[in-house]
């Protein structure tokens, strides 16, 4: 406990040294931190893109209905369900869907496309889908006759606001199913995947034209954050019953995308690795000069009887001390600053701006707010100072007081 | 005399002196080593991109592409194959028959893009044979063999023999349905494509489609050298004047997407790892002009001027940089030389890389103007790093200085 005590008074004892110390982790936290979010925005930012305006995060279905993605595999819309789902703290809302193949003609072409039958309301609320209407207007209500297209399938087809598309599917139980609708609305979507085969059909619209009363393929359930995918799936699996129902986080339905990422991030490892041995570098620099700058004391301090393996471990306890005030003022600095990205973001100017806006990405820099980096990042650089601690440690242990004092 | 000063000052203390051009030689190693891994991911990608998928050039119909009709076709392709095989520039030609519609099995449907193939040009362009997992690449010899992707085969739930119906509209615009039999199963780099594409020969297809034998939808070049990328467009347009030639970069703007985005974090990353390098250097030359305040106080208090003094902690900075930049240099010539003839196996950072079919062997590569670049960065943000320790050291009382410890 002395220790400790001694160790606390020596650090405020030359405050100028503890202050350069401490920034130096202090800045390497902040960069790391930096870093890392600007690099998981980008992931995130394309997820979210992506699996907004398709899945969703979370879906639960019919049990068995991914392994057969049939109409025949859907489940009776439920009141109860909901109310259970709702009941879960993480869950904000839930959406439900229709979701199936069909074949779109218009005039004489024809084409393959994804049918999603939707609560418009519901999507306007949670996703801004009424944001992505470029031509036309929105959807109005869950039994408005009429359709919203992606403005890639409106350039193949050719066609355009108010013209009429007719569908043509596989209804529940082996019906035909067969429709048109006047095209309400073109919208544009991040994905070039969607934006070329998607077709938004109000929910009761798409249940009736495949005579699937009150069936739904899915429940898209929008979590409060996205970072405890995992936890809060085993949660809802706890509330439901799973012998008719599965729930699915998006790795699991839209595995490539996820692998995709894995596989882009590779290259991340390596550039992050590179950051810590220059900041481990910095950090080592820094914590030469105070070992060399006060030599003469420790000389002095064996000198006059005192132990080694004390001094040492009292060193060690400064080091520890500033790294943590380091790497708090490190945690709350990235903090700031990601927030202030957040909130100012950094807009893209030229080629990329266009790049972007092509794929309906918003063109800035997307900042990762998700609270684990701020954690592992602060460790990762604690554990560095820590080992790095030991360089004095091991002055020490070989110090010659005498020539320490004439040093 | 301040230079010579300075230059045995920085031998004073070696210890403190190794640390700040120890630095400098990692930051210019860093800077150099990302920009040439970064450079190695993307060549990669377009490397596989181009050779597996791609191709350098594609020809198609002017409207082919926007309306994705075979009708949209190229009239005479042998002839124009002919004319591309006979030149110099040009490794492989190749070309297919494209349609889009919906495969039927017992369980489901799905949308798809049937490319009508030649199947020994295909695996000379692509290398699609080396692809297939399970089955023959077109090893019956039958008119109706069709070879899908895995994803699709575990979507339709169909395996190697089973019976598919292939539905899509030919060129006159009548509804046509297919029977094909599942002859071999692929995986590609891609596992989206792998969904979508299917190929099955390209007679076949053309004949249900009812074009003409000599009518295509694409023409693929491949091409021996990079390089020749502007003239062997030139001379397609020249040989299909009607036709619109385009390269591997408009045929896919997501490469694109890919590549701007990567070039602009790769800038910011660099940007980052030189301010850590900065604050590094920063705070060892604030540590070292404060450990030295007495000394310097007795400088200052018999003569030193304080542009003197600045210029010398400057000079010292200078002085470490310039030891630093050519060991920095050489270590990231000698690292990029090493890892650009073995490789980075990245498969140890992520599963997903092998599974999802990149290259996990990355080989990075840099050309001389870059070394150059990093090396004046580096150099510029060292003597930035050493103006507020400078400045720092002008501050001093001398007075007060000299009784310090």
């Amino acid at each position: 406990m002395m220790f400790l005590k001694i160790a606390w008074l020596n650090i405020w004892r030359n405050k100028r040294r503890t202050l350069i110390t401490a920034a130096s982790i202090f800045f390497a936290v902040m960069l790391a931190i930096l870093l890392r979010s600007m690099t998981d925005g980008i992931y995130e930012n394309m997820i979210h893109n992506f699996v907004s305006y398709s899945s969703g995060y979370l879906q639960i279905h019919q049990k068995g209905y991914w392994d057969e993605q049939s109409i025949d595999n859907t489940f009776e819309e439920n009141k109860e369900l909901n109310k259970i789902l709702l009941k879960n703290p993480d869950v904000t809302h839930v959406l439900p869907r229709l979701e199936t193949f069909a074949l779109a003609s218009y005039a004489d072409k024809t084409k393959g496309v994804l049918v999603l039958g939707i609560d418009p309301e519901m999507e306007r609320k949670v996703n801004s889908l009424d944001k992505k209407v470029v031509q036309g207007s929105y959807l109005e209500s869950l039994n408005d006759e009429a359709v919203l297209i992606g403005e890639g399938l409106a350039t193949q087809f050719k066609l355009k606001v108010k013209d009429t598309l007719v569908l043509l599917g596989r209804g529940y139980h082996a019906r035909s199913a067969a429709a048109k609708y006047k095209v309400k609305g073109i919208i544009k979507l991040g994905s070039p995947e969607l934006n070329n085969n998607v077709v938004y059909l109000p929910l009761q619209q798409a249940q009736y034209m495949h005579g699937a009363e009150n069936r739904l393929t899915a429940l898209t359930i929008v979590p409060n954050g996205v970072s405890r995918l995992d936890d809060i799936k085993v949660s809802i699996l706890k509330n439901i019953d799973t012998s008719r129902y599965e729930v699915m986080t998006w790795k699991e339905m839209i595995p490539e995308m996820n692998q995709f990422i894995e596989a882009d991030s590779a290259g991340h490892y390596i550039i992050i690795i590179i950051l810590y041995a220059i900041i481990s570098f910095g950090l080592f620099g820094t914590l030469l000069m105070m070992t060399f700058e006060r030599l003469h004391e420790f000389g002095i301090l064996i000198a006059i009887g005192m132990k080694k393996r004390s001094l040492a471990y009292i060193l060690l306890m400064e080091s520890l001390m500033i790294s943590l005030i380091g790497c708090l003022a490190g945690i709350v600095g990235g903090i700031l600053i990601v927030k202030w990205f957040v909130h100012n973001p950094v807009y893209f100017t030229g080629e990329l701006k266009e790049v972007y806006e092509n794929y309906g990405i918003e063109p800035f820099l997307y900042f990762s707010e998700n609270p684990k980096i701020f954690i592992v990042q602060a460790l990762i650089i604690l554990i560095l100072s820590g080992i790095i601690a030991f360089y004095p440690v091991f002055k020490i242990m070989a110090l010659k007081p005498v020539e320490a004092i004439n040093s | 005399m301040i230079v010579q000063i300075a230059w045995r000052n920085i031998w004073r203390n070696k210890m403190r002196s190794f640390v700040v051009i120890g630095s400098v030689i990692l930051g210019i190693w860093a800077g150099i080593f990302i920009l040439a891994f970064s450079w190695g991911l993307y060549q990669s990608n377009i490397h596989d991109s181009v050779y597996k998928q791609l191709s350098h050039i594609q020809i198609h119909h002017r409207s082919f592409r926007v309306e994705n009709d075979p009708k949209f076709s190229i009239s005479g392709t042998d002839k124009i194959l002919n004319s591309l095989h006979s030149d110099k520039r040009i490794l492989f030609a190749s070309s297919r028959v494209i349609s889009t519609g919906m495969i039927t099995s017992p369980t489901t449907a799905s949308g798809v893009k049937i490319l009508g193939i030649d199947p020994s040009s295909e695996a000379k362009q692509t290398g699609l044979n080396e692809n297939v997992i399970n089955g023959n690449y077109f090893g019956s010899g039958k008119d109706n063999e069709i070879l899908i992707g895995e994803k699709l085969a575990k979507k339709l739930k169909v395996k190697i023999r089973s019976k598919v119906i292939v539905t899509f509209v030919n060129i006159d615009s009548e509804m046509i349905s297919a029977a094909f039999r599942i002859g071999g199963i692929y995986r590609s780099k891609n596992t989206s494509l792998d969904e979508v594409n299917v190929f099955v020969k390209k007679d076949h297809l053309r004949d249900l489609l009812n074009l003409k034998p000599t009518e295509s939808n694409e023409i693929a070049i491949l091409l021996k050298n990079e390089e020749d990328l502007t003239a062997v467009k030139n001379y397609s347009t020249g040989l299909v004047p009607k036709g619109k030639v385009e390269d591997w970069k408009e045929l896919s703007p997501e490469l694109g997407l890919v590549i701007e985005s990567f070039n602009m974090y790769t800038y910011l990353i660099s940007g980052i790892i030189l301010l850590a390098l900065i604050f590094g250097i920063i705070n060892t030359m604030l540590m070292s002009v404060l450990e030295r305040i007495r000394e310097l106080g007795m400088l200052m208090s018999i003569g030193l001027n304080k542009r003197k003094l600045f210029s010398m902690i400057m000079l010292e900075t200078l002085f470490l940089t310039l030891i630093g930049c050519p060991i920095g240099l050489l270590m990231g010539w000698l690292s990029i030389e090493f890892f650009g003839e073995y490789g980075i196996d990245m498969s140890m950072f992520s599963e997903g890389l092998s599974s999802y079919g990149f290259s996990s062997v990355i080989y990075p590569a840099l050309d001389n103007q870059k070394y150059v670049i990093v090396a004046v960065m580096c150099f510029i943000t060292s003597l930035l790093a050493a103006i507020y320790p400078a400045y720092k050291a002008l501050q001093l009382n001398p007075a007060e200085a000299i009784r310090k410890i």
